[in-house]
């Protein structure tokens, strides 16, 4: 049960680790769009910063959620391993 | 788990679909393919701001809703205090991002409708309600506490952490950045110094090593970064950008032709500028003499 679950949350992490990806490459091409001389009224400006901050605020949670799923599948597989050391005393 | 997830496409004239995606990333959209009736060939600007605030406000809703299928597929197997924090977590982060996300949209369409209005220079603003509800969704989801975390909101000046699987890379003199950014941060500065060259200024006041230093500090090489949590966002300017500089210093310290906040380049420029009119040279900001003398980084 514990090698299934171990194996659930390590794809968890990974999934919005790639979300997170998604997101800042977004930024990435968005950033790079504001080369563009034409970029330049007032309102398109004022937009554009809002638009980018909800990015990237979202970018930063997803991947900090993501650090914090792959702690606990760390935590899981070391409770995994502590379980199994404890196994093979108590049968050996 | 890939069959899990719908993705999403975004099409030229700013609509969105399902669809297939190799690399699991949105398809992107050239400027050039805004074009309308009347974008001429360059695009006009609502017509591609419209677009891309509707493909972030796609995004926004698939990662928003990512955290809520990632615990309905995990079901019973997943349980405890953990998957109870994820659970709450995830719910509070796809409310968020549904504000934030609905927001852009209307965003999105209230840019079509001005762009038909003409060109006149005072009708190229966005209604202050669209802006006051993007403000909301940033904050909500600035406020989700990340799984597991108690407490504070992000440090100013918090070092991102690279991400996963990424080396980290060495600008020149100690600064490192995740290895997907190393080059292209060498890259900029290089371009910068150049520039700044140009002007006037000399090795000494644009130490590379310097600038890598605050770039690393400032926004871990992301031209991106937008600060929305520190005390200058709360007063309406958001450091923004690789030196995270705020609006009206960008402003002042910007080069002619150099004017674009999160442009990279020019970010760096208008940075380098403001450090060397204030502390004399990059070398002797604050953080980079910190740094330099083992103490922890402080901002400029």
């Amino acid at each position: 049960m514990t090698q299934y679950v171990l194996a659930d949350l390590k794809e968890v992490g990974d999934e919005l680790a790639r979300r997170a990806a998604q997101l800042t490459d977004w930024l990435d091409r968005a950033a790079a769009e504001f080369r563009q001389p034409t970029e330049s009224t007032p309102g398109v400006a004022m937009g554009d910063l809002a638009c980018m901050r909800a990015m990237s605020a979202a970018a930063a949670r997803l991947s900090a959620a993501a650090d914090a799923v792959k702690a606990c599948a760390g935590d899981v597989d070391a409770v995994d391993a502590d379980l199994g050391q404890r196994i093979r005393r108590g049968s050996g | 788990m890939s069959g899990l997830w719908a993705c999403v496409t975004v099409h030229s004239n700013g609509s969105v679909s399902n669809g297939s995606v190799s690399n699991g990333s949105v398809s992107n959209s050239s400027a050039s393919d805004s074009g309308g009736a009347d974008s001429g060939p360059a695009g006009e600007p609502w017509l591609r701001a419209q677009q891309r605030w509707s493909e972030a406000a796609e995004l926004l809703r698939t990662a928003g809703q990512a955290p809520m299928d990632l615990r309905e597929w995990l079901g019973s197997g997943w349980t405890g205090d953990a998957s109870d924090n994820f659970g709450a977590w995830g719910r509070q982060f796809h409310d968020a991002t549904r504000r934030a996300s609905a927001a852009l949209t209307d965003a999105a369409a209230s840019a079509g409708t001005l762009s038909t209005r003409g060109r006149d220079a005072a009708q190229y603003l966005l209604p202050q309600a669209d802006l006051d509800a993007l403000d909301d969704g940033v904050r909500r989801i600035s406020g989700v506490l990340v799984p597991g975390q108690r407490g504070s909101a992000p440090r100013r000046n918090a070092v991102p952490h690279p991400k996963s699987g990424a080396r980290p890379g060495r600008a020149s003199g100690g600064a490192t950045f995740p290895a997907d950014r190393h080059a292209k941060v060498q890259g900029w500065i290089d371009e910068a110094t150049e520039i700044l060259h140009r002007e006037g200024y000399t090795d000494d006041q644009i130490d590379r090593d310097a600038i890598a230093t605050i770039i690393r500090y400032e926004s871990n090489g992301n031209p991106s970064a937008v600060n929305g949590s520190d005390s200058n966002a709360a007063r309406g300017n958001h450091s923004a950008g690789l030196m995270q500089t705020i609006p009206p210093t960008f402003r002042h310290y910007a080069l002619p032709g150099h004017t674009q906040i999160l442009n990279p380049v020019d970010n760096i420029v208008a940075g380098v500028r403001y450090a060397v009119d204030r502390y004399g040279s990059v070398s002797k900001v604050p953080g980079v003499l910190a740094v330099a003398a083992g103490r922890r980084y402080v901002g400029y």
